[in-house]
């Protein structure tokens, strides 16, 4: 079973991920952009990409479509089992293409980095030449980085344009660090999440109480980007934008924010998730046994991703 | 797992055929919901003691000659969301816009006219080029410079 990994303390678990995401990204199934809705001349799509593709379109679902503030994936309950989801179909094809059953997603520990002074976050380990590359337009140091004369460069070749319409591209990986927000969050918002009483509550959205909108960083409202928002706008570039997961740190915050969540399963007085199948079909999608939106796979229910031991485990749960 | 197990696998075969299960309304998911032309329609609606309230607000932005007409949001604390941006929300709509210039450089071509006058700042080293190292984009349907 796949044990998932501090990035910074396992060497073999970042080298694999370098590895892993660099045949994801020249693996090509069959799939063109015209699959995904993209008009103009239909190009292959990586498995990669299809993962970025999978993320801009459940973002686009608004749950329900009479209000634009929740969607399928974000800004309401489903936002954690929604990417774990994400992430253990994605580990499953790491899996494959590494030919290893036991690989894990290594996670980025970032209110660890987020506890050094703000001047020295940009100089974490994570941004080192063997693991995530610097920052850049484009990034140009480590496995990442664009070279344009390597036909095996990191390109990125989806994202979206201002209008929120997904394009094809041809370019290199952009980050600009602490352009938008001055630091990471540090273990103190962490264990403050980890405090709170309630999975989530009404009004289910990013005015919500409760962990899950903490965690994923609406709330509080003064201090917002608060955690997960706060490491995409820390990094900024293409974790921007709703086409974020072109940047492989993409996984490795989301594999700390489940991370942190399953930290949370396992206190014994932890909140259960809600909303319960008694909420009113507004909440369609978000509630416990409602199927989430799915691209590239069946779909799965929260319920189903309660409990993901079957699929991985962390070596650590101390996450604050 | 806690109730029927999920039927996921990392097969090939699985990825492809799911992919063309979920082809309804996808065109529509991946090109946004606006692109319309016309102005953005929000409507926001509340409880409160019984009474049900209903606030539509229209917003039409440009920039330059460009119309933004992604899909924006507005929470009921009043904090502004654009789509293409989903990790931020912003006071007002003109700081919203303003980061969207930010963001998407190659979609408003670099600096604006009197772009040394303004309240601008600038971003980190080769930060504002939009992107001068990269190679030119294969598409034929972003909004180019205006």
């Amino acid at each position: 079973m796949a044990i998932r990994r501090n990035i910074l303390t396992s060497a073999t678990a970042r080298d694999q991920y370098v590895e892993g995401a660099r045949r994801l990204k020249a693996e090509h199934l069959g799939p063109t952009t015209s699959d995904l809705g993209i008009p103009g001349t239909a190009q292959q799509v990586s498995t990669w990409d299809l993962f970025v593709a999978w993320h801009h379109i459940a973002m686009s679902r608004f749950t329900p479509p009479s209000q634009t503030d929740r969607n399928a994936a974000h800004r309401g309950p489903v936002f954690l089992p929604w990417h774990r989801f994400m992430l253990i179909l994605l580990e499953l094809q790491f899996q494959r293409v590494l030919e290893d059953a036991d690989f894990g997603l290594p996670y980025w520990d970032w209110a660890a980095d987020g506890e050094r002074p703000a001047a020295q976050q940009p100089s974490s380990a994570v941004w080192g030449a063997d693991a995530m590359g610097g920052q850049g337009t484009p990034v140009m140091t480590g496995p990442f980085a664009f070279r344009p004369a390597q036909p095996d460069t990191w390109r990125v070749r989806l994202d979206v344009d201002v209008q929120g319409r997904l394009r094809t591209v041809n370019r290199g990986l952009r980050r600009s660090f602490a352009t938008s927000a001055a630091n990471l969050p540090r273990k103190s918002d962490v264990a403050a999440a980890l405090l709170l009483t309630a999975y989530d509550q009404a009004p289910w959205s990013t005015t919500s109480g409760g962990f899950r909108n903490r965690l994923e960083g609406w709330q509080p409202a003064a201090a917002a980007p608060g955690q997960h928002n706060r490491v995409h706008v820390w990094i900024g570039g293409d974790m921007l934008p709703s086409s974020s997961p072109n940047d492989p740190a993409f996984y490795l915050n989301h594999c700390n924010v489940d991370r942190i969540w399953a930290a949370l399963q396992t206190q014994p007085s932890s909140p259960p998730y809600v909303p319960t199948n008694s909420a009113p079909a507004t909440l369609q999608g978000h509630r416990l046994d409602d199927q989430m939106y799915a691209l590239l796979s069946n779909p799965v229910t929260p319920n189903q991703m309660l409990n993901a031991d079957e699929y991985y485990s962390y070596d650590s749960l101390t996450v604050s | 797992m806690s109730t029927n197990e999920p039927d996921l696998s990392g097969e090939p075969r699985s990825l492809i055929e799911s992919l063309a299960r979920h082809q309804e309304g996808l065109v529509e998911l991946s090109q946004g919901h606006h692109g319309h032309g016309g102005p953005i329609e929000i409507v926001r609606e509340s409880t409160y003691r019984g009474h049900h309230i209903v606030v539509r607000t229209t917003y039409s932005i440009s920039v330059d000659d460009l119309a933004v007409e992604g899909h924006l949001g507005v929470s009921n604390d009043g904090q502004v969301h654009y789509h293409a941006i989903p990790n931020l929300g912003f006071p007002s709509a003109i700081d919203l816009v303003k980061k969207l210039i930010d963001t998407f450089p190659d979609d408003f071509g670099g600096h604006g006219q009197g772009a040394q006058h303004d309240e601008h700042e600038p971003g980190p080293d080769g930060d504002e080029s939009g992107g001068h190292d990269d190679e030119p984009a294969d598409h034929d349907h972003g909004h180019e410079a205006s």
